[in-house]
């Protein structure tokens, strides 16, 4: 029902707002201002952070969809963690996209660079909301479970030669490190050890909410099972007639032919 | 918007994205467990 | 039978309907020559903008052309239970990827050349070394033939699925847009070693979806 105990992720939910104050704390008063870009930099201690995160989920996710299809391995938990890891995915990714445009703007005068590792990280969006748009399709939880798993390995084993492709082509136009946060940071004592905190604290978070998404996507899941059931026990019970399954795309498929 | 500006928005947006979306979930999932035991 | 030859029944059989059919040709072809028109609109034809950004705009304009080509390849597939055919069928599913890709990349080829062509003649483009331009397109056109005919089976059933391709298909094949473009502009500039490790990528990637291909599309056939 859920992938943590539930006393677990009830202390990992207090460890992880604990964790989140502290690094707070630090990342807005407790590091010192960066010689080169102020106060501006503090933003790094959540953009890379998040960054990183994003990238752990797609994994976590492509990796999700591998057991799901490898028979010896193949159960709904899988499925359940590959969609509630993309989910979690979306929002990480779309915070370090946002972060790095709000970092950038005061450092380097631009919202956006067509820097290597952004522009990875765009496409790394664009896939992850392909892969919801699909799991969002109505089916039945196998068909999903399978079409969504190959669709993520698809896509992660596109992610190195997006990353590949991109850093080479801006590396061609000189440009790859303008946006290079470890670069162009001095990075050292407390703001590195700020930094590695974030991580921390980031990584906490995405543990404690996929918990919470995946007992979600449990319940919800049963619910439907549940109401589907449900409307073909109604269905059958009328006057006998032709049952159509009314939802996703078994519509059109007879079910059950029932004569008085 | 000053460098202080930046910072405030892009910390307090994180801060918000994350509370929402766990508000959000714990909603539903409460609604969810409501409607498992009286459906 | 083998593989080869299960291929190339079915892309023969791809091939044939659109003969008959003509869609790609009456159809898919002048989209493109149209987009290639509003490119020019949208841009300013007088000052050597087009000839610059030609390679870019020619490749973005396959790629819309090969969205139109692959929802027309499983949409022959939808018609009359011919999915369902293919399936019992006892074709390997290996066999039917590689022709349904195999005949993709024809109608994608055809395409390409009337659209270069166009490119030549309405941007006044100037193609120094040959080689190098040909051998990036063909890989291109594999990878997108293989990625767009992977998509093709795993939307095909889904009431969705002429948006949902669309949105599944370009960033997937946005490396092969950066390769592609990267190598012709190094062709028509006339310095083919900068083409070259750009083909490398290309051919990596057509080698790489051709195989996840040939895995996956037996699986996906089976939910279509």
């Amino acid at each position: 029902m859920t992938l943590l105990k539930p006393a677990i992720s009830r202390a990992l939910g207090w460890v992880t707002l604990v964790a989140l104050v502290v690094l707070a704390l630090f990342g807005l008063w407790g590091a010192p201002p960066d010689s080169v870009q102020g106060d501006a930099q503090r933003l790094m201690y959540l953009h890379v952070p998040a960054a990183w995160i994003a990238y752990l989920a797609f994994g976590v996710t492509a990796i999700s969809s591998a057991l799901w299809l490898w028979p010896r391995t193949r159960s709904e938990v899988y499925d359940r963690v590959a969609g509630a890891s993309a989910e979690l995915g979306v929002i990480f990714t779309v915070l370090t996209l946002v972060l790095g445009s709000l970092w950038g703007r005061p450092v380097w005068g631009v919202w956006w660079a067509w820097d290597a590792r952004l522009v990875t990280t765009a496409v790394l969006l664009f896939l992850y909301l392909g892969y919801l748009a699909l799991r969002s399709v109505p089916a039945s939880p196998d068909a999903r479970a399978k079409r969504c798993a190959i669709a993520a390995l698809i896509a992660f084993v596109d992610v190195p030669i997006v990353h590949f492709s991109v850093t080479w082509w801006r590396t061609l136009h000189q440009q790859a490190t303008v946006f290079d946060p470890e670069l162009k940071a001095n990075i050292h004592g407390v703001m590195a050890l700020t930094l590695w905190f974030g991580v921390l604290a980031f990584t906490l978070l995405y543990v404690y909410l996929l918990d919470r998404r995946y007992r979600l996507a449990v319940l919800e899941d049963d619910l439907d099972e549940r109401e589907l059931e449900h409307a073909i026990a109604e269905r059958v019970a009328g006057a006998g007639t032709s049952v159509r399954m009314s939802r996703g795309d078994d519509a059109d498929k007879v079910v059950a032919d029932v004569t008085p | 918007m000053s460098n202080a500006g930046y910072v405030i928005t892009g910390w307090a947006l994180t801060g918000g994205v994350f509370l929402a979306y766990w508000l959000r979930i714990q909603q539903r999932i409460r609604r969810a467990e409501r409607l498992e035991r009286d459906p | 039978m083998n593989l080869v030859q299960e291929a190339a029944l079915v892309a023969g059989k791809d091939l044939r309907i659109e003969a008959r059919s003509r869609v790609t040709l009456q159809q898919v072809v002048p989209f493109g020559l149209v987009v290639l028109l509003l490119f020019a609109f949208a841009l300013d034809p007088d000052r050597g903008i087009l000839r610059r950004v030609a390679p870019g705009l020619f490749w973005v304009t396959v790629l819309l052309g090969a969205l139109l080509a692959v929802s027309r390849s499983f949409a022959v597939e939808a018609e009359n239970g011919a999915s369902d055919a293919l399936r019992l069928s006892g074709l390997d599913p290996a066999g039917v990827f590689l022709g349904k890709a195999a005949a993709l990349a024809v109608e994608l080829a055809v395409l390409e050349t009337v659209l270069a062509v166009g490119v030549v003649v309405l941007f006044d483009v100037g193609i120094a070394s040959i080689g190098p331009l040909v051998l990036a397109t063909l890989a291109a056109t594999v990878g997108i033939a293989a990625t767009g005919t992977l998509y093709g089976v795993l939307a095909s059933g889904l009431r969705v699925r002429e948006t949902l391709v669309p949105m599944l298909l370009l960033p997937v094949v946005s490396p092969v847009l950066l390769g592609a473009t990267r190598a012709w502009e190094a062709a028509i500039d006339g310095v083919p070693g900068d083409a070259w490790p750009w083909v490398g990528l290309l051919s990596i990637f057509a080698v790489l979806y051709v195989a996840v291909g040939m895995l996956a599309f037996g699986p996906l056939l089976e939910e279509a």
